[in-house]
């Protein structure tokens, strides 16, 4: 017996997987993937709704404090996009060979460490006018201007930020390690 | 109910997916599970890894539009589940793989003697599979399921004469660690 008819004679007991089982996994696999997409956006919009929806009530008594509100959603909305654009996973051709699938794989991941890597290049940006329009609304709309309120919302803007960036670094130190680990194969 | 010719199409083309889909799984059936043998140890692990191809190969089928052979097709989406399962895996591995060229410094050891029996020859052939790396460990597969050499460098995406090579240096390591027997 030589090593191919050797190889070909230990699987006699091959078990068969049923097609109802394998439409089953594969339906819940595209479920669960659809059920965490639209309870993302769900949230998103609602939050957005609710700050548009103050945005709107509170700007005849403070425009500046509404200007910011509708600046960070707008910020908010454009951060969205372009995450999505940035690390919206792609599903890997079936027809790639081995090669294909690794270098496949291998993008997507620098895709993704690159969206982390270089968050804090761009992402504070976008909050920035929000941001200023906060503290204009502080000192033109509020009398006295409320010092503690002031110093409060840049601690929370700054460690806010400092977060995300902290995060996103280590989101992407971790890709890194995985891509790592591929090129080490 | 009325059913429009266009639900027909679509019922009749689902149906031959379903059909195409039961064949797959009856004819590849052996070849798959010693696929998954080949790429993952733990008996459980490898169900695990068996019902991946399934699915994915039930997904894909969808996409097969007879531009290469059924035979070819099976064995590329499954292949590349398993090496993506490796790629997974490979993070929680303490051991490093190794490519064909270098696998005699993995513990080759050539004289086997007359009396290795097939349950030691099978462990000796899946001890060499798991220490190599993904493309190496495809191409040993595909040549021990018995497919030529055009049609493993179709499936693996690599070009005919490299894949001459790397069967070339398969069928030494294969002579070296069963001994007689290895075929062209």
């Amino acid at each position: 017996m030589n090593t191919q008819q050797l190889w070909q004679s230990q699987a006699l007991d091959a078990p068969r997987i049923s097609l109802a089982f394998v439409r089953q996994q594969s339906d819940t696999l595209r479920h669960r993937t659809r059920r965490d997409n639209v309870s993302y956006y769900i949230v998103s919009t609602a939050g957005m709704t609710y700050f548009g929806w103050k945005c709107a009530e509170s700007f005849s008594i403070e425009p500046l404090l509404s200007a910011a509100t509708a600046l960070w959603i707008v910020a908010a909305l454009i951060c969205l996009l372009l995450m999505r654009k940035r690390i919206a996973s792609q599903a890997q051709p079936a027809e790639f060979g081995v090669l294909d699938a690794l270098k496949f794989h291998r993008r997507q991941l620098e895709r993704q460490r690159d969206a982390g890597r270089g968050v804090w290049r761009w992402l504070p940006l976008l909050f920035v006018p929000g941001h200023v329009m906060l503290f204009m609304s502080y000192f033109f709309e509020i009398t006295p201007i409320p010092w503690k309120g002031v110093i409060f919302a840049a601690v929370v803007i700054v460690s806010g930020t400092w977060i995300a960036i902290v995060m996103a670094e280590h989101v992407a130190r971790r890709i890194q390690k995985e891509i790592d680990a591929l090129d080490s194969l | 109910m009325i059913t429009t010719p266009l639900d027909l199409t679509a019922d009749s083309h689902a149906a031959g997916l379903e059909a195409l889909f039961e064949k797959v799984a009856a004819e590849f059936a052996a070849p798959l599970t010693r696929l998954a043998r080949a790429h993952e140890v733990d008996t459980h692990l490898q169900q695990d890894l068996l019902q991946e191809i399934h699915i994915a190969l039930w997904r894909s089928l969808a996409g097969f539009g007879g531009r290469c052979s059924l035979r070819t097709w099976v064995y590329r989406v499954a292949h590349n589940v398993a090496a993506t399962y490796v790629m997974r895996s490979r993070r929680h591995q303490s051991h490093r793989l190794t490519t064909l060229d270098n696998i005699e410094l993995a513990g080759v050891t050539p004289d086997v003697g007359a009396e290795l029996d097939e349950r030691r020859a099978m462990l000796k052939i899946n001890t060499l599979i798991q220490a190599l790396k993904p493309l190496d460990r495809q191409v040993i597969i595909l040549h021990l399921e018995g497919l030529a050499a055009d049609e493993i460098a179709d499936v693996a995406g690599i070009s005919p004469a490299h894949t001459y090579t790397k069967l070339t240096r398969i069928r030494q390591l294969l002579a070296a660690q069963i001994g007689a027997g290895e075929d062209t």
